[in-house]
């Protein structure tokens, strides 16, 4: 077997002479491939709505399976004025939907200029058709979105996935974040209803606490994350302002339960 | 070993319909799961094809499959109208469509298991169910079940809507009891009983109950029951 | 969309052509009734060596709808083509016939796809159709008689004539037509008023009827029936 991936599993050009390409008609370069795997991924994205807007992060990593790759990985983008789109899974095909697919949509857009944007339900929209357009071709990208925003005056919050499989909820979180930060987060916005009774700064420490818990139990996660925080004005759909803190670090870490551990690590007993 | 991608999952939850004389009743669990995993407490499966249709589709399997279905359904209901001078699409007329564009996919099908309700131009109940690839009886149904708890609930509906296995108590379980349109309050009963029995028994089933009714005097009619969220 | 000469006033030429050569076509004509509707058609049979029964100018769509034709025949088999292919496919769609005013549109709808198409695409045709039909059906909305001309546009009709006969045919028709005609009558409204306009002497060759009910659908007049209807017009 030889170095190019392309050529196993196909006879060998030393018996059976060199591969004839033109079997793939005008596209000598080879069959048409897609995507099987993640290759390089991001973890979790949580986010959670409250009264006035929406609250999402996800943190800095981007995985080469267990290496830790790439740690300034930004996983969250602004499309728009009233929405943040936060991607988990294979780190390309996110900058592809980020870099492509939603700069162009943008700028298509504001090449109108009638006035018109689009918002949070509309993004949410359109990447829910291109992930059901790319899984029904078989060729997925692989990755859960969130999109966390405003309208219709109120805060928007969904997912989609590689499957185009489409739903919303008060908390939503993806990855691991499903099951470890969805049981906090549901805690204090069980349905859309309790939405109205959590205040900005309670949503903002709910997702970091989310964020601490992620980072002490996934192993692939960092303790370096983004946040946004999306606040409407209630009733209108006006532009909402959009907050972006980078870099943020984990606070209040508590590393008290691990000085009982034994068994792993340095200690000697 | 390799393993390819599948294009497939279940998002589970259960959906019923259940036909009366003038009005049908279509319901469906609000509960959205990927594996153990509750992705959403409220999304809902029934839809109606159009602001002002008798026509409702409910739809459970593949959740990404089932949205789309509903979603084309919602535009061939208004492209029709556009094309046949306003007038609406029949029941049975929806029913022959939507069995085509399920069999249509026959190669690639859409994962989703459909029931078709309606009033036809007479303001009777008209009921049809679907397998994924769009097999259905024209004559249509008077009760249809499908999705996570449908074994659950089928052979409820037979005993309460069919009145299969009853006899009329003085024959001596010689005499079947006869079949008969059930008026609506009952229908409503049997459908909130249905799915609180399927929440009790099933974990992709509960968190909320969408009932939706439409009748040839009320019109169409929505309703969200409470399920248990355990 | 297609570019048409339009020169003067905004009109288009190849239609107007086309309108006109259909008054050069044989004379068709339509009553609709409360019960059904009749249409009924010259054949001009101008050999003696003709076999009258190939002169095919009424034809099926599906077992509801038919239509009479004026003009061009060799034109109007490509609309009739369409419209059995569209009431078929409705069929199948949503198992229910298709109506008698959609079908008209879908005929209606092939007529200005001549000339060159907006985006360089390859147009079907290179001039418009020369030949204008009477569309005969009945549906949930009861019996229905459609005008289709090569421009189009489509109108619905209690009588209608077409073709070379027609203005005079459409005159005695205004006079005679009343709404509640038994097909009967409409049957010899329509016979009379072809025997007027027409160059040769009516028989029961050189016509054709069908008709259009609710219990029996589309039916073209057997020899012994046109025999019979012609004889009754003569007594008359």
């Amino acid at each position: 077997m030889n170095h190019f991936p392309e050529a196993w599993g196909r006879p060998r050009d030393d018996v059976y002479g060199s591969y004839d390409r033109s079997v793939f008609g005008h596209d000598a370069a080879g069959p048409t491939q897609h995507t099987q795997q993640p290759i390089v991924t991001g973890t979790s994205v949580v986010a959670l709505k409250f009264k006035d807007g929406v609250v999402i992060a996800a943190d800095n990593l981007a995985s080469y399976g267990s290496l830790a790759r790439f740690n300034d990985v930004e996983r969250l983008r602004q499309v728009g004025t009233h929405t943040i789109v936060g991607a988990s899974g294979d780190v390309s095909d996110m900058q592809f939907l980020y870099e492509k697919q939603l700069e162009n949509l943008i700028i298509a857009e504001d090449y109108q200029e009638d006035g018109h944007g689009l918002r949070a339900k509309h993004i949410y929209s359109y990447l829910s058709r291109v992930m059901y357009h790319r899984r029904s071709k078989m060729d997925p990208l692989w990755n859960v979105l969130l999109v966390a925003g405003w309208d219709d005056g109120k805060p928007f919050l969904a997912s989609a996935d590689l499957l185009g499989t489409t739903f919303s909820s008060p908390a939503l979180a993806s990855g691991f974040g499903a099951h470890l930060a969805v049981p906090l987060l549901r805690r204090i916005a069980p349905d859309e209803a309790s939405v109205a009774n959590i205040t900005r700064e309670q949503a903002i420490k709910t997702i970091e606490e989310c964020m601490k818990v992620l980072f002490y139990r996934d192993a692939r996660s960092m303790n370096k994350y983004t946040m946004a925080i999306v606040t409407g004005k209630e009733g209108t759909n006006d532009e909402p302002d959009i907050e972006i803190q980078k870099d943020v670090s984990l606070k209040q870490q508590s590393w008290k339960f691990a000085e009982k551990i034994r068994g792993y690590g340095a200690q000697t007993v | 070993m390799r393993h390819g991608w599948n294009p497939y999952t279940d998002n589970g939850g259960s959906i019923i319909g259940i036909a009366g004389d003038d009005f049908v009743i279509l319901a469906g669990d609000t509960r959205h799961t990927s594996g153990y995993n509750i992705n959403s407490r409220d999304e809902r499966k029934v839809y109606r094809l159009g602001e002002n249709s008798s026509l409702v589709l409910a739809t459970v399997g593949f959740g990404a499959d089932a949205k789309d279905l509903a979603q084309t359904m919602r535009r061939a209901v208004e492209d029709f109208k556009f094309q046949h001078n306003l007038k609406d699409m029949t029941v049975s007329a929806a029913a022959q469509f939507l069995c085509t564009v399920l069999y249509g996919n026959r190669f690639f099908p859409k994962y989703a298991y459909c029931i078709l309700g309606g009033l036809d131009k007479n303001g009777k109940a008209r009921l049809y169910s679907y397998d994924p690839v769009g097999s259905y009886s024209k004559e249509g149904e008077s009760r249809a079940a499908a999705g996570a708890a449908s074994s659950l609930i089928v052979p409820f509906l037979d005993n309460q809507v069919e009145f299969k296995n009853q006899y009329i108590p003085s024959s001596k379980g010689t005499q079947e009891r006869p079949v008969e349109h059930l008026d609506r309050d009952t229908v409503v009963r049997l459908v909130k009983d249905a799915f609180t029995g399927a929440t009790e028994r099933h974990i992709e089933v509960g968190d909320g109950l969408q009932i939706v009714t439409v009748s040839a005097q009320d019109g169409y009619q929505e309703e969200i029951m409470p399920l248990k969220r355990d | 969309m297609f570019i048409a000469r339009s020169e003067y006033e905004g009109r288009l030429f190849q239609v107007e052509y086309s309108l006109e050569a259909i008054k050069l076509g044989s004379t068709a004509i339509g009553v609709a009734t409360g019960y059904g509707v009749v249409i009924g058609v010259e054949k001009r049979v101008t050999s003696t060596l003709l076999e009258a029964s190939s002169v095919e100018k009424i034809v099926e769509i599906d077992s509801h709808i038919g239509c009479a034709m004026s003009g061009l025949q060799a034109d109007a088999r490509s609309m009739i083509e369409h419209a059995r292919v569209e009431a078929q496919n409705h069929r199948f769609h949503y198992n229910e016939p298709l109506r008698v005013e959609s079908c008209t549109q879908a005929i209606c709808d092939l007529a200005l796809r001549f000339g060159e198409g907006a985006d360089g695409e390859e147009s079907i045709m290179s001039r418009p159709f020369g030949v204008a039909l009477l569309i005969a059906g009945y549906d949930e909305d009861g019996p229905q008689l459609y005008h289709a001309e090569p421009s189009g546009t489509f109108y619905r009709y209690d009588a209608k004539a077409i073709g070379s006969g027609s203005e005079g045919a459409q005159v005695e028709l205004q006079n005679e037509y009343h709404s509640s005609l038994t097909l009967q009558e409409a049957e010899s409204l329509v016979l009379k008023t072809l025997k007027q306009v027409m160059e040769e002497k009516l028989d029961f060759k050189n016509v054709q009827l069908a008709s259009v009910t609710k219990e029996k659908g589309f039916r073209i007049y057997t020899d012994e029936e046109m025999q019979e209807v012609v004889k009754q017009l003569d007594n008359a």
